[in-house]
């Protein structure tokens, strides 16, 4: 049962351009059914190189991918387009091209020399669309839609071919930040409910971490896989991060410059404001100290739903002010 | 938005047809028109008429019909293929193996003294020629496509075997007498009236052919449309797929460069007319567009070429030339979009 259920089996695989040099050592993976995996990875380390190799584009430099069992070079290609679709990162730009055509194509390796598309192909093409939520595009030229939308059909154009699963490379890439959010939830969504197994490269790690059910991590020393919530709390993501000046806080859960600590201030204050000022200070360049020793101290007050703040230097009041832009210049001059 | 495509479809099929009455109507001859359609149904009183119209105008018009929507579809076929909207027939390098055929026959093998160019036996063994010549490329460029996967290197290699056999056809015309010359620069100009009789009926079959290939390549061009990343994602089988599309512009072009001469820009012209007119990048659509497109653009072109008030007709590769240019121009201009690729 456990085995049945594994949609793509990747075995001591190396990825390379040269044997003598591969990307990453030797790893080995499972993608179950209805599994929604982001992989990610510096840029270089060979995430495309690892999809193009499961959809059998590529060759590995060893070790074999098995596609439902079966060995993906050695599926024939109408065989293979039937078990897996591909959206590629690059948009469709075929000025004149019908967003419902382009998704039509999807239906190729369904059809034969004998058969054309019938109504049951169409309808599956409108179904496509209207799991992505664009099927009032259907005859839009697709190079007049807005990159959220492309995409959208690029995704319904898998869905067509109508494969349990599906490789995405980047289709995040070109899209605005909740357009990149809606995406992922998407591919979520098309994952737990319709059975998919998804996997989609990726380099908005906060999408992933808040979507997918497991993170493959392509780093130089290594491969990484499991849910973002485990990496996180083994602190595996500082590894994406190394020799960069950026940090995952495992607390807050976001990534972030590496600051050094400067001069130190203290902070008197509460809730969402307090977070918000301790941010300001951050990035200005203050740590917070909250001992009695600083010479400078900020107090958040919020009364009324009206904020303000107030700067003393050894007790005295040096400073006040409703902004925290005003707080940050007069600081910066301290 | 079915029935309007359809409405199209049969707008140009009346307008194909007045064309080509139009067409028979012109020539040096006046004819009034009842007499040309009794010619044609062999009706008619007039021996001298009946045999200008059927004997040079109607097989004229035929070929004119034919070689149109040759053009036309090879051209649609390359810029597909190659996603490159200046694309055409040619740039496999056909005519260019075509014309090399044709030097070598007129220019090489005549200037030596083995054979005479007057005569009607020239212009079958120069179609002979130019199909060895359009032959000859074509199985260097599909040798290289089987073995090359990236279709621009394909696209490059087709250019230079072209410029290379541009410059053997100029050495050749360097060495020649000034009358071979003068029969090959004529050749080049293009004509469709030298199309006739057992000729005609070789090249509608050639033709034909090539057609029906490109009509099973419909669906397969679809596909190579979206790009090599999608074609290999949906199964195509890029190799067979290459060489069924090559094959087919091969015949279309290579056809119409042996019988006709090297017509330009019919084929890269009409393409983007049937886009603009059908509003379409489905290929089920536009090869039956540009089929009718092109036969009703290359009778537009031999009509202007005999208007009357002209005492000789215009080369048609002139005409052809000269409504073709403004028609890709104005595409380049309106698509940036495809001048940023």
């Amino acid at each position: 049962m456990e085995h049945s259920s594994i949609s793509i089996s990747i075995k001591d695989v190396e990825l390379g351009y040269s044997p003598n040099n591969p990307l990453l050592p030797k790893f080995s993976a499972d993608a179950h059914l209805g599994e929604l995996i982001a992989l990610v990875g510096r840029n270089g380390i060979g995430k495309s190189t690892l999809l193009r190799s499961v959809v059998g584009l590529q060759t590995p430099l060893s070790g074999e991918i098995l596609v439902e069992g079966k060995r993906s070079t050695s599926l024939v290609r109408k065989q293979r387009a039937k078990a897996l679709s591909y959206v590629p990162a690059e948009p469709v730009r075929v000025a004149n091209l019908y967003i419902r055509d382009f998704v039509a194509v999807g239906r190729f390796p369904h059809l034969s020399w004998s058969r054309a598309l019938s109504p049951t192909d169409w309808e599956m093409v409108d179904y496509a669309l209207k799991l992505v939520g664009i099927e009032h595009l259907a005859h839009r030229d697709i190079t007049t839609v807005s990159d959220g939308e492309r995409q959208r059909a690029m995704i319904a154009f898998a869905l067509a071919q109508d494969t349990r699963i599906i490789i995405l490379d980047e289709p995040t890439a070109f899209l605005d930040l909740p357009n990149k959010f809606e995406m992922v939830r998407l591919l979520s969504h098309l994952a737990h409910t319709k059975g998919k197994t998804i996997i989609y490269s990726t380099h908005d790690l906060q999408g992933a971490i808040h979507e997918a059910d497991t993170i493959w991590m392509m780093l130089c020393s290594g491969f990484a896989a499991g849910a973002p919530e485990d990496l996180a709390l083994s602190n595996s993501f500082q590894h994406l991060l190394a020799d960069t000046q950026v940090v995952f806080d495992g607390e807050l859960g976001l990534f972030r410059n590496r600051r050094e600590p400067g001069k130190s201030v203290a902070l008197e204050g509460q809730g969402s404001v307090r977070l918000w000022t301790a941010r300001m200070l951050e990035r200005i360049g203050f740590s917070t100290d909250n001992s009695e020793l600083a010479r400078y101290k900020v107090t958040c007050i919020a009364e009324n739903s009206i904020h303000y703040w107030l700067l003393t230097e050894n007790q005295n009041l040096v400073f006040k002010t409703s902004s925290l832009g005003e707080l940050a210049k007069k600081m910066r001059a301290i | 938005m079915k029935s309007k495509n359809l409405l199209i479809f049969g707008g140009l099929v009346l307008l194909l047809l007045a064309f080509f009455v139009f067409d028979l109507l012109l020539g040096s001859v006046s004819i009034p028109w009842g007499d040309v359609v009794k010619s044609l149904i062999g009706q008619a009183d007039n021996e001298v008429w009946t045999t200008i119209v059927r004997d040079f105008r109607l097989p004229k018009s035929i070929t004119a019909v034919l070689a149109g929507a040759a053009l036309s579809v090879s051209g649609l076929q390359m810029q597909t293929t190659f996603r490159n909207p200046l694309a055409g027939p040619y740039v496999l390098g056909i005519s260019a193996g075509a014309s090399l055929g044709v030097a070598i026959m007129v220019l090489g093998i005549t200037s030596v003294g083995a054979a005479s160019l007057s005569g009607l036996a020239t212009s079958f063994s120069l179609a002979g020629a130019a199909i060895a010549g359009a032959m000859l490329v074509l199985l260097v460029v599909l040798a290289v496509s089987v073995r090359v996967k990236d279709i621009m290197t394909i696209l490059i290699l087709g250019m230079m075997f072209g410029s290379g056999a541009s410059a053997l056809v100029s050495v050749l015309q360097f060495f020649s007498s000034e009358s071979m010359l003068k029969a090959f620069v004529i050749w080049t100009m293009g004509s469709l009236s030298s199309v006739a009789g057992m000729q005609l009926q070789v090249f509608a079959i050639i033709i034909s052919v090539g057609l029906v290939l490109s009509i099973i390549s419909i669906r397969m061009l679809n596909v190579m449309l979206l790009g090599d990343a999608y074609a290999k994602g949906v199964g195509l089988n890029l190799t067979i797929t290459r060489v069924l599309i090559f094959s087919s512009t091969s015949l279309l072009a290579g056809g119409v460069t042996a019988f006709c001469g090297p017509i330009g820009f019919i084929g890269i012209a009409v393409p983007h007319v049937a886009r603009m007119v059908f509003r379409t990048a489905n290929h089920s659509v536009l090869i039956p567009g540009v089929m009718l497109l092109g036969s009703i653009a290359m009778l537009f072109a031999d009509i202007v070429s005999q208007l009357p008030g002209f005492e000789v007709t215009l080369p048609i590769n002139s005409v052809t030339a000269l409504l073709g240019i403004p028609i890709v121009v104005y595409v380049v201009i309106k698509n940036q979009r495809f001048a940023g690729v």
